[in-house]
């Protein structure tokens, strides 16, 4: 509530002028090249922006998300945003449970033609005594009548069992910041490891973050922002300056920024009604 | 004269039988089982009180355990006193129990009449209240001096408080921590040779209730139609249709599965996660809940409890078993597939779980499981001098169970009972401790060959047909139940009757309620044998009748 007219400054970004943002200056990040050059340039596709390169050795990989929030400790790993905020609240209030169903699969292996479907549960995790989620619950899909709701689509394949999926433009149930949100990614690609033997696994999701919606999660963390976390002036203005992916045809802004995230999945089983659930 | 009496009874009895059953072997003669004196069972008491005074009721405390024997609580109860420790206990629980049903939101309707005044004593609404809760708390009529004695309680109560209902309220904890409220004594009547109406409610009430006997089972008893076949026959029929017969039969599965075991299970949170204390209490309802199901809702065949792949879960126990659930915020019914190893009740979680340790199944404990609990064999304890070095050793180099318990084959003083044992209990091997499917042990196949009473099997499925087809499975079941409700076991001279509810169970396709009904209204399941003169394990009962 420090705007001039005592307006929340996270509701309205430009109410104020803050100093600007310390982003990450570093060249290490994960994710994914979105935009197919090696250096970042702008192409018709995307904006200028400089490339990251990721801890497993990809290159030019892009990330400007984390550019904006990784020197801000309440969202660097362990802060208040993964350790509480949002991961913790998912655990403890089940909201924002995302189901990902694998089909297709013939090999868990080797399978050339997979889809994966993403959905919102309405069942809390199980939790074991350490609170972690345990594997082989059942979930329900959230619904609306009988058409599931989100349920956006990616191909893919699976090779020496991992699967990687070909960029599509995706809509993603999330639950942060004591709110419901959503995850509107273009050229979404995933890779997930489905080797392991607890049957946890590993992946990497990334794509464009339409800025928009970006932000209507991004301002709703107005508590880290009272704590001093960070300014959500400086943060609008950074994202705006910042936004590398889906130049607007009229002002050359781009109206995308990219991003990534590191998941763990656990099996499931999805429960529709009147069906035999999946197998996970 | 009595020889006489007896047998018109048994030619009235059969024609009846006939009449409810159909034609069928007559009921033989038995000499009955001594009269027992039997403590109520924490499950009764708090049954008991909901019965009597409404759920709404809370009995909040603990209460002394019972010793299992013969295989069974219900018999554990006819051989247990009250310990100074436990009357402690029943006194509290007393209190508390007459302070809730006296409190102003519970008076109007638990206390049936209204004092003239209520700082002070009024004997004759006492009465009323102690002549009804009275009668139903000591399962008979009261005597005119205990009722004398209640009101005087009373009386003297309310006036030292100015209270009319904290006298009451005296009164009434005398009735819950007398003897009479707490242990059922067998009166009876001709001699000593059956028992008394009231004892015979009792009974029967215990054995389809799990509680006290209510009011029209009382005044079956008072008019005396409770000892005609046709008034036995009402009753039965009026309390297999409440929906207090499902408690009863609980009460049964839960004592004979041994599920008080629950009460200190344990699994190794690190090594199975999935093991919460929700999926353990799942465990045991999902049992119960298939038993009823299969046994009373469908009236199906006892055997095939140990062969269906039917089944209750809910989301934890999902987790358990890896399989999808239906509904995951309550029950729903399962089928386990074609090929898929969970097949019977003795695969259940709550078998394989709860007869194994914390950190590893055991084979030993499982197989001891199958031959006591489900066929109502004995095996031996071990001996005192069990060496379990080799067994344990860390440096071994056996790397399943069945290797493990290779050991006790060379040791003489281990292998006739592992040889009991062991054998039944590797068919189940395919579950971990904690109720997981497997098929390898430290990276080894798990061998599933067995055999049991000369059958031969290789896997928990095949174990379940030959329960199904071992003989022992169908006279357990009814050995059990009738021991439940005897609680004693069956005595020599009950033989007969036994034997023939073992005909009648098989002729009668294995119907557990039909052996439910058909015990219930036996002769033999009220008849009583001349005091014994020497002691025996069960307690003496009193021979009076109750009346004033």
């Amino acid at each position: 509530m420090r705007g001039p007219k005592g307006e929340d400054v996270c509701w309205n970004p430009t109410a104020v002028n803050d100093p600007p943002l310390n982003i990450v200056k570093g060249t290490t990040g994960y994710g994914f090249n979105l935009d197919g050059t090696t250096d970042g340039h702008a192409t018709a596709k995307s904006c200028a922006h400089k490339k990251f390169t990721s801890p497993d050795g990809a290159t030019a990989v892009d990330n400007q998300v984390y550019r904006i929030l990784g020197c801000m400790y309440g969202f660097r790993a362990g802060g208040v945003s993964s350790g509480l905020i949002s991961n913790e609240y998912r655990r403890s209030t089940g909201r924002g449970v995302m189901i990902m169903e694998i089909t297709g699969v013939t090999d868990p292996r080797e399978s050339e033609n997979v889809e994966v479907a993403f959905y919102r549960a309405i069942d809390r995790y199980a939790l074991d005594s350490a609170g972690e989620p345990l594997p082989y619950a059942s979930y329900r899909i959230d619904a609306s009548g009988t058409k599931e709701r989100y349920g956006s689509k990616a191909k893919g394949r699976i090779h020496e069992g991992v699967l990687t999926t070909t960029p599509a433009e995706v809509e993603l149930p999330s639950y942060g910041a004591a709110g419901y949100t959503e995850l509107h990614i273009r050229d979404m690609q995933m890779t997930l490891d489905l080797t392991a033997a607890d049957g946890k696994a590993k992946g990497l999701l990334g794509g464009y973050y339409d800025l928009e919606t970006w932000w209507s999660g991004m301002r709703r963390s107005a508590l880290q922002s009272s704590m001093g976390d960070w300014s959500c002036p400086a943060t609008y203005v950074a994202s705006k300056q910042l936004a590398d992916g889906y130049p607007d045809p009229k002002t050359g802004e781009c109206t995308a920024i990219s991003t990534a995230y590191r998941f763990t999945a656990i099996p499931a089983f999805i429960a529709r009604e009147g069906r035999v659930a999946r197998r996970p | 004269m009595s020889t006489f009496a007896s047998i018109s009874r048994l030619a009235i009895g059969a024609a009846i039988l006939i009449g409810v059953t159909g034609c069928g072997p007559q009921e033989p003669a038995s000499t009955g089982g001594p009269a027992t004196i039997r403590r109520l069972s924490e499950a009764q008491y708090r049954n008991t009180i909901a019965d009597i005074f409404g759920p709404q009721i809370v009995v909040s405390g603990r209460f002394d355990s019972i010793e299992r024997e013969e295989g069974l609580l219900a018999v554990g109860a006819s051989q247990a006193a009250v310990t100074a420790v436990g009357f402690e206990r029943y006194h509290a629980l007393a209190r508390a129990v007459a302070a809730q049903v006296i409190a102003p939101v519970n008076r109007g309707t638990l206390v049936p009449c209204t004092p003239a005044a209520t700082d002070g004593a009024d004997d004759s609404c006492a009465k009323i209240f102690f002549s009804r809760a009275g009668r139903l708390l000591y399962r008979r009529a009261l005597r005119d001096t205990e009722l004398a004695a209640l009101v005087g309680v009373a009386h003297a109560g309310a006036e030292s408080r100015a209270d009319f209902y904290n006298g009451l309220s005296y009164g009434l904890q005398a009735l819950l921590e007398s003897p009479d409220f707490l242990f059922m004594r067998d009166a009876t009547v001709a001699n000593g040779s059956r028992l008394s109406p009231f004892s015979k409610a009792t009974r029967l009430s215990l054995l389809l209730w799990n509680s006290t006997p209510d009011d029209d089972l009382l005044k079956a008893a008072e008019d005396g139609s409770l000892d005609t076949k046709a008034g036995l026959k009402a009753a039965v029929d009026r309390m297999m249709a409440s929906p207090h017969f499902n408690r009863g039969m609980r009460a049964f599965f839960t004592d004979m599965l041994t599920f008080d075991d629950f009460a200190t299970l344990e699994k190794d949170a690190a090594l199975y996660p999935a093991f919460s204390l929700a999926a353990a209490n799942d465990a045991r309802e999902q049992t119960l809940r298939t038993l009823i199901d299969f046994l009373i809702t469908q009236n199906g065949d006892y055997r095939d409890l140990f062969t269906t792949r039917a089944t209750h879960i809910t989301r934890s126990l999902g987790m358990v078993y890896r399989i999808p659930v239906a509904i995951p915020g309550g029950w729903s019914r399962y089928e386990f597939p074609e090929g898929d190893n969970h097949v019977g009740i003795q695969s259940h979680l709550s078998f394989v779980a709860l007869h194994s340790h914390p950190g590893k199944s055991s084979p030993t404990l499982r197989g001891k499981a199958v031959r006591e609990v489900l066929l109502c064999q004995k095996v031996p304890a071990p001996p005192g001098t069990v060496n379990f070095d080799q067994f344990n050793d860390p440096e071994s180099p056996a790397k399943t169970a069945r290797e493990r318990l290779a050991v006790h084959a060379v040791d003489a003083a281990c292998a006739g009972c592992h040889k009991l044992t062991d054998p039944v209990g590797l068919a189940l091997e395919n579950f971990d401790t904690a109720g997981q499917s497997r098929t390898e042990e430290n990276g080894v196949k798990i061998d599933t060959r067995g055999e049991i009473d000369g059958i031969p099997f290789s896997n928990g499925t095949e174990l379940g047909k030959a329960l199904h087809d071992n003989p022992a499975t169908a006279a357990c079941i009814i050995n059990r139940f009738a021991s439940y409700g005897l609680g004693r076991t069956v005595t020599s001279g009950e033989k007969p009757w036994v034997a023939y509810l073992e005909k009648t169970f098989t002729s009668n396709g294995y119907r557990f309620t039909d052996l439910v009904r058909r015990i219930a209204l036996s002769e033999a399941f009220y008849a009583v044998s001349a005091p014994a003169k020497t002691s025996t394990k069960s307690a003496g009962a009193a021979h009076y009748e109750g009346k004033s």
